[in-house]
């Protein structure tokens, strides 16, 4: 089967575009490949054609521009894990390369990949969506920016059409003092995740939450933020009692989305404890 | 023989192909053969429970490539394979029925693995779907389907020993309980795989990762109707076991086609095929009541148990006696009930798995020891030492163990870790709030060989006539290092360097059968089997070299490949020089030694009799972190002290207790066979990062009858851990867990009903 399977290697991204729309219907983006050769093997990618952008410079690196930052979609995880610029500027972001998958995958598996594969357990997404980041994407018709949280339009399924190549991230960095990412897997290495979670919290000088930002991952059909939580912890005052509280306002606003599901037995209690864990810090 | 003599006994020696295995060199089934093989591929049911309307083969005999279609037709002696007993219920391809999604309808061969998988799906099947039964108590149900015409219940073992009311009636402490322990897969590092070919005589030849070559070839003979001497089977290299590569896999598919085609071909299993065909760990639902007097005594032990065997026997008679024999654990206890029980379901066939349904009773007597320690305010050493099997202690089967019982020096070697991780790392706080930390101890006791059956091996030692060495044992070393260990032991008794032997190893056509590399008994059995071959031919040279040196035997040593005199060791015979002379002579220069151990039947309405020749013991402690509020599971340390008789070879043990350990934590805490797993994408083992710091202690109490005393090690490295892992985790939750594996749903669930999310302070 993959012998009918033809090859392409653009060096330009408007070599791409031009092969991806040349192909269109019949094309998979390849760059790392931890996605897309797995489809291969199990016959689920049913195209004739791959056009693989490891060798487009323009899509690699992490850069400052403008006060934004810059993650091209070509970055891998193990460098968007260890980029000292987004450590600094975007640590909720860089942590959600630190335990991704094992260290193979985290070699060459893309953040693009993961975003453009819309897993509702892609990690990545969990971190950009906090940040309220907006892809550049390029197509025939040329750039367009779309918000990471509108590229998914459900489970596994992108909101990209197929001739379009994400070229990479625009992030507006956060003052906010508390930015932290954590996930949970059935074990330490190699695990999809059960539930990640993203926070970005800022607080007055007595203690109020004047800045929240609450982003839940692989609990629902499409990663994103959580406005009521959010809501809920403005203006409060850090207290154990306040934070069960947020907890239990993320499950609820959860289940609003997902409905009552078998997973809740779990994802329920899980979600409001690790929330509940990441907040305690702020006591 | 005293131990600061031994020269190459309780020391390190390579294994013979451990380097290449390090290089990554082409030494695998997968790898054998020039390419030009027949590729063969099974259509498997996909359906649990249907019975057969048509096979249609037209279509797929039509795509390019193919060069055959086998149907149980085509099968010319007895289509049904088995190892326990006369228990042969396992058609090598279905006739008339299937009774597990996995069950090989037709055999595809073909030039290609494309157009054997094309071929595969171009088989039209036509079905009549059975109700399928998947759980082993309605599979008891009178108006159950049946799944083999003998009915669903396929073997009931019965312990039973003084009167378990009474010990109830005398106890101050009673639980009862119910446990349930899931079907697991072995995981092997490598999945299934063999070749076939015509040999340099002609005969038809199985090559194949195996754990028995002897069993494989008796059963395959029956199905292809040929008598022994035209077949050979040889165990390749083979990449793990586990008790998995024991049942007839690719073998019966290539002896098949070897008889029918006369072209060599090759079978490898997918990673997916391997899940979907190959046996799973018995998953067991397990009730035990036990009683204590007020000193923590076991008084009495009642144990009902229900095995899912799933659709084929394979081990499992052999499973539940194991697990009826050791429901004890490795104490003492007057009055014992227990009845297990070996059901049919239209799960996957389970089989052995590392420990033969030892594991899963051991979840059961270790969680019920710690309860009963708690409410005595015994501490879980303690309670353990109180009860513990000690020399001239009579077990569940009446049988009384002589010597060798190394519980206690296991308990005690653990208890200084004990003792420090409760006072000291207990007393630590973790690194965050929602980290709370437990200590656990699992204790087991595991008879070495085949259970109250006759389990024979033998081997052979052969010096040529220019004095070299060769071992031959049909003992599979299936990566457990069994080949180094029976070498070691020759290379005591000879005086030789292990290095110096050749080696020929698990193959019908050269060696005699050695009987499983399963039960932990190769090192016990063959391992005797070994030292009386290497004995006897130490005789032989020690004889010759007396009467060309005129001096008396017992001024004779064998040392660095020579016979020297003790009274003067520069007068010395080279074995080269003896072996020729000998050669010369005409005398004996093959000597076999064979041994099996001492055992007797057990009667079959109590049970009581001689299992096993030997008794391997061990404790494990696990030290670990819970996230109350995720459920999230960090491993610390495990400690495992383990009592091997005598140490072989020590690197080879710490190598067994580790692994033993890491399979045991992801039985514990990880491993499931659920419905849609598929292959290690869905199915959780432990990676690297998993596995904590183990700590291996390694306790010599020397067994009489074994080989310079050692006993087995294999199975007994996994039995202690998951219910130590239990244990701790009771210790850090506050809430116990009865079903295997601790998964974050288990252990939420657990925190939950601890109220941890309302009551954890910061």
């Amino acid at each position: 089967m993959r012998e009918h399977i033809r090859y392409y290697r653009p060096q330009s991204v408007a070599e791409a575009v031009a092969l991806l729309r040349e192909h269109s219907g019949k094309s998979a983006i390849i760059n790392g490949g931890t996605d897309v050769l797995i489809d291969v093997r199990s016959g689920k990618f049913t195209g004739d054609c791959l056009v693989d952008i490891s060798r487009i410079q323009e899509i690699k690196g992490v850069r400052e521009h403008d006060g934004a930052i810059i993650v091209g979609a070509g970055v891998t995880i193990e460098e968007l894990a260890t980029s000292r610029i987004l450590q600094e500027k975007l640590p909720a972001l860089a942590l959600t390369g630190i335990n991704f998958a094992g260290r193979q995958i985290r070699n060459v598996a893309t953040i693009g990949g993961n975003v453009a594969h819309a897993s509702p357990s892609g990690d990545t997404q969990t971190g950009l969506t906090v940040y309220d980041a907006v892809g550049l994407v390029a197509s025939s018709e040329g750039e367009r920016t779309i918000p990471v949280c509108e590229m998914f339009k459900g489970a596994n399924k992108s909101a990209l059409n197929d001739t379009d190549l994400l070229l990479h991230f625009i992030i507006r960095p956060c003052a906010a003092k508390y930015q932290h990412f954590e996930k949970i897997g059935r074990r330490k290495d190699l695990a999809i995740s059960r539930a990640s979670l993203a926070v970005l919290i800022d607080q007055d000088s007595d203690g109020t939450i004047n800045f929240a930002r609450v982003s839940l991952g692989a609990c629902k059909p499409s990663t994103g933020r959580m406005p009521r939580t959010e809501d809920f912890l403005l203006g409060k005052n850090p207290r154990l009692s306040v934070f069960r509280e947020a907890a239990k306002s993320m499950s609820a606003e959860m289940i609003a989305i997902t409905g009552r599901r078998k997973s809740l037995a779990y994802k329920e209690p899980a979600i409001e404890g690790l929330l509940l864990r990441m907040l305690i810090p702020l006591l | 023989m005293n131990d600061n003599d031994a020269q190459f006994i309780g020391k390190n020696a390579l294994h013979p192909r451990v380097v290449e295995k390090a290089l990554g060199a082409p030494i695998f089934a997968a790898d054998l053969g020039d390419g030009n093989q027949l590729v063969l591929k099974a259509r498997r049911a996909g359906v649990h429970h249907a019975e057969i309307v048509s096979i249609d083969t037209r279509e797929a005999e039509a795509v390019p490539g193919v060069v055959r279609i086998f149907t149980s037709a085509d099968i010319p002696g007895r289509n049904a394979v088995g190892i326990i007993g006369n228990n042969k219920d396992w058609p090598i391809l279905a006739v008339g029925k299937v009774r597990s999604k996995a069950d090989a309808v037709a055999l595809v061969a073909a030039e290609t693995e494309a157009a054997a998988d094309a071929a595969v799906k171009a088989i039209r099947i036509e079905w009549k779907e059975l109700p399928a039964v998947l759980d082993p108590e309605a599979a008891l149900l009178p108006d159950a389907p049946k799944i083999h015409e003998s009915g669903n219940l396929l073997y009931t073992r019965l312990i039973k020993k003084g009167d378990v009311e009474a010990g109830f009636a005398a106890s101050c402490h009673i639980l009862e309980n119910e446990y349930e322990t899931p079907m697991i897969e072995h995981c092997y590092i490598e999945t299934e795989a063999g070749i076939g070919y015509f040999d340099e005589d002609g005969i038809m030849t199985i090559e194949v990762a195996t754990q028995n070559t002897h069993y494989d070839q008796a059963d395959i003979c029956a199905v292809l109707d040929v008598p022994e001497e035209q077949l050979r089977v040889v165990q390749a290299v083979t990449g793990g076991g586990f008790g998995g590569k024991l049942d007839i896999s690719v073998h019966g598919f290539i002896g098949l086609a070897l008889l029918h085609l006369r072209r060599p071909v090759r079978y490898f299993y997918t990673r997916e095929e391997s899940f979907l065909a190959s046996g799973k760990r018995h998953g067991m639902k397990l009730k035990l009541k036990t009683g204590v007097d007020r000193n923590g005594k076991l008084l009495a032990v009642q144990g009902r148990v229900l095995s899912d065997g799933g659709a084929y026997g394979s081990y499992g008679i052999a499973v539940v006696t194991r697990t009826g024999v050791h429901l004890t654990g490795p104490y003492e206890c007057p009055n014992v009930d227990v009845e297990v029980r070996e059901i049919y379901t239209n799960h996957p066939f389970c089989c052995a798995m590392r420990g033969f349904g030892t594991p899963q009773g051991a979840l059961a007597h270790e969680s019920q020891m710690d309860m009963h320690g708690q409410a005595l305010g015994l501490d879980p050493i303690e309670i353990r030492l109180r009860n513990a099997l000690v020399n001239g202690s009579e077990q569940a089967t009446g049988q009384i163990i002589h010597a060798s019982a190394g519980l206690t020096d296991c308990l005690k070697a653990l208890r200084p870790y004990y003792d420090e991780a409760m006072s000291v790392w207990m007393k630590e706080k973790p690194g965050r709030p929602s980290r709370k930390r437990g200590v656990g101890v699992g204790a087991m006791w595991y008879g070495c060989g085949n259970t109250a059956a006759a389990n024979p091996a033998a081997a052979h030692i052969e010096i040529d006539q220019n004095g070299q060495l060769t071992l031959y044992s049909g003992a599979a070393d299936i990566g457990q290092g069994s080949t180094i260990t029976l070498l070691q032991i020759a290379a005591e008794v000879l005086g030789v360097e292990p290095a110096k032997f050749k080696s020929v190893i698990a193959d019908t056509k050269y060696t005699e059968n050695a009987g499983a590399s399963s039960a932990s008994r190769q090192t016990y059995i063959s391992g005797n089997a070994t030292l009386q071959a290497a004995t006897l031919m130490a005789d032989a040279l020690l004889e010759r070299a007396g009467d060309q040196l005129q001096s008396p035997k017992e001024d004779l040593a064998l040392a660095g490949g020579k016979v020297t005199l003790k009274s003067n060791p520069a007068v010395g015979l080279p074995l080269a020089q003896l072996a020729g002379s000998m050669h010369t002579l005409g005398l004996p220069m093959k000597f076999r030694g064979y041994f099996d151990p001492d055992t007797t039947p057990l009667d079959p309405k109590t049970g009581q009799g001689c299992p096993y020749g030997t008794y391997a013991f061990a404790c494990q402690l696990v030290q670990l972190e819970v996230d109350v509020l995720t459920g999230e599971i960090d491993i610390h340390r495990v400690v495992a002290a383990h009592d091997v008789g005598r140490m072989i070879n020590p690197a080879n043990l710490v190598g067994q207790v580790c692994g033993g350990v890491a399979m045991g934590l992801g039985y514990g805490i990880l491993e499931e066979f659920a419905p849609g797993v598929e292959s290690l994408k869905d199915y959780h083992i432990c990676t690297s990062t998993d596995v904590p710091e183990i700590v291996p202690i390694l306790v010599e109490t020397p067994e009489p009858t074994g080989p310079f005393g050692a006993k087995g090690i294999g199975e007994p490295s996994l039995i202690p851990t998951a219910p130590a892992a239990v244990n701790a985790l009771e210790m850090a939750i506050g809430e116990r867990i009865y079903a295997l594996p601790a998964t974050l749903e288990r252990v939420m669930e657990a925190c939950q009903k601890a109220g941890w999310f309302e009551k954890l302070e910061v």
